[in-house]
């Protein structure tokens, strides 16, 4: 069964437009000048039930203003919508009973007040008896580990544990799609991964649909199983996330600091950049080729190494690349 | 039933919201303080010569510190609130939800409000009594009509907030209308009773719904009658019909144009 399904959806929006300078300021002031903007266009969409699928683009490229429109948020230009059967235009409350949203850049929780009054005022909201919101919210606060500042006032907390409160009050209704919208922005690399697991967890044993937006390639990897490309609004791939991996995620980023100038250094599926002299160097692995492990011993076999961290690549360096090789096919 | 607890647990978490506030009730408490005491010096110096428009001393006293009472309790701004949530784009949340905004704002916003008449509405008390004492005249039967004058002020005063925060899912800076409104609503009837106006705008500010946010309440405070309950009250009612009824059209309408920000 489809989750979500989306014909030809299409989004613009009037943006009012000013050239440099005070004249400028004065003229848009008596004659205001606006451009139309296409956010989204023309997307067609189906995600399965259960399933765990990455948007991911640019930024500007359209996804928050999809996930938006696909809650009801924002209405479309054109286009069609279904989500759980519904259109959420015209069934928006009913909807919203069904569907649960993360905008990582966004709080829902009151500022001021400990989580745990957020969660009863959600639960309030959405017309959950009082026993079972204790049973739900135990449940949660074991699963994310919120227990220790479940009491404590929001503003207090670690953006890592603000961000398992934000994801457990969008779970306390138990939707059956979530939306995440780059949710793990601005974690730390042990956070990020605890949300990861999380959200894997509640979609293995609650078959919890995860439609999931992010700019970082590892909460792609390492949660979905289907990735939807989106540029400038439109879809530029849809793939499996296996296929994507070893197309375009199979890169890795290499920055190393040595002790003395190293000029080059040869290795098959690896393109040496040397910077600052020959004291630092940024290495592109194909792994397919070449596994990290190697290169890490090729560069300590080369020169005496500082420094080294491993990276994937920037999201916009893999979407350039995916947009390239669409392109030319 | 369940829509009630809905909106009565909102309540009950935006009045322990305000609750948490405890440094900004003390300074609301004391400029409420040195607001009524400046003013009530300037009356003092006024009424040196006797009565104005037919109110004594500490009938303006009175009304001064009931229409500063309406005022502050209600200083919880919902369109500062709006215009917060649509320009960080935070109303993707509110909006998203099984709960109407419009609602939602007005049960968040009672909270605050009550808390607040609580707090404002003891200090209003002892201040009054500290500077002039009793009111001459008051009766406690006249408590149940004054109270529903109030509560109909401050649900106008929301309306028009509410719709002036509504603006903003249109239009880029609605801050000059907000100052607009306060002002008319400082002009005629919270810093001066509407009979201090000449004759021709006293006319006019009646017809016009400023004048009942906080006139209408205080000069049913200080001067209470059955004839002017009757001549104000039913005017309060028709104009909170009439900005209820707008907020639904202007949130109806601009919820379809809505532009989210960031992200």
């Amino acid at each position: 069964m489809n989750a979500i399904t989306t014909n030809a959806l299409y989004k613009s929006y009037r943006a009012r437009v000013k050239d440099e300078g005070l004249r400028a300021s004065f003229r848009s002031l008596v004659k205001p000048v606006y451009r139309e903007v296409e956010a989204v266009r023309d997307i067609n969409l189906t995600v399965d039930c259960g399933e765990v699928m990455a948007f991911i683009g640019p930024n500007g490229a359209g996804k928050s203003t999809t996930i938006k429109m696909l809650c009801g948020i924002l209405h479309p230009s054109g286009g069609e919508i279904s989500v759980l059967g519904l259109s959420p235009v015209r069934d928006r409350q009913k909807l919203a009973m069904r569907i649960g949203c993360v905008f990582g850049q966004k709080s829902q929780l009151w500022l001021h007040l400990p989580a745990l009054d957020s969660f009863t005022l959600l639960a309030a909201i959405y017309g959950i008896p009082e026993n079972e919101k204790k049973r739900r919210v135990s449940e949660l606060a074991e699963l994310f580990g919120l227990s220790e500042f479940l009491r404590t006032p929001v503003r207090k907390l670690s953006l890592g544990q603000r961000i398992r409160c934000e994801v457990a009050a969008s779970l306390l209704h138990e939707p059956e799609i979530l939306f995440l919208d780059e949710p793990t922005i601005g974690l730390d690399v042990v956070v990020k991964q605890a949300i990861r697991e999380l959200i894997l967890r509640r979609n293995r044993e609650n078959g919890t649909t995860v439609f999931l937006t992010s700019h970082d390639p590892g909460d792609i990897e390492q949660l979905c199983r289907r990735a939807v490309v989106i540029d400038r609004g439109t879809v530029v791939l849809d793939s499996p996330v296996e296929r994507l991996k070893t197309d375009y995620l199979g890169k890795k980023v290499v920055n190393v600091t040595f002790r003395t100038p190293q000029a080059s250094m040869e290795l098959a599926g690896v393109s040496f950049e040397s910077a600052g002299g020959g004291l630092k160097a940024r290495l592109t692995v194909d792994t397919s080729i070449c596994p990290i492990g190697g290169v890490i011993e090729k560069l300590s076999a080369t020169g005496e190494v500082l420094d080294i961290t491993v990276n994937n690549p920037p999201m916009e360096e893999i979407i350039t690349t995916i947009f390239r090789r669409e392109a030319a096919t | 039933m369940k829509t009630i607890r809905k909106y009565a647990v909102i309540i009950r978490v935006s009045l322990s919201n305000a609750v948490a506030y405890r440094a900004g009730v003390l300074s609301g408490l004391c400029f409420y303080t040195v607001f009524i005491y400046v003013f009530i010096c300037l009356w003092r110096a006024i009424y040196s010569e006797g009565s104005v428009r037919g109110y004594s001393y500490e009938q303006i006293v009175w009304y001064l510190i009931m229409t500063e009472l309406v005022s502050f309790a209600t200083q919880y701004s919902v369109y500062h609130d709006m215009n917060n949530d649509v320009k960080s784009g935070a109303i993707a949340y509110l909006i998203g939800r099984p709960v109407h905004y419009v609602f939602y704002q007005l049960a968040n916003a009672l909270g605050q409000i009550v808390w607040n008449l609580v707090c404002f509405g003891a200090l209003a008390a002892v201040l009054g009594f500290s500077f002039v004492g009793p009111l001459p005249g008051f009766r406690l039967a006249a408590l149940p009509p004054l109270l529903l004058s109030m509560a109909l002020g401050i649900f106008i005063n929301f309306f028009f907030l509410m719709m002036l925060g509504l603006s903003s899912f249109i239009m880029e800076d609605n801050f000059a209308l907000f100052l607009i409104y306060q002002k008319l609503v400082f002009m005629l009837g919270l810093f001066l009773p509407v009979e201090f106006l000449p004759d021709t705008i006293q006319k006019i500010a009646k017809l016009l719904p400023f004048s009942y946010v906080t006139w209408a309440p205080a000069k049913l405070f200080v001067d209470f009658s059955w004839p002017l309950f009757w001549s104000v009250v039913p005017v309060q009612i028709i104009w909170l019909a009439a900005t209820a009824t707008l907020t639904m059209l202007c949130y109806r309408g601009g919820v379809k144009k809505l532009q989210v920000n960031g992200g």
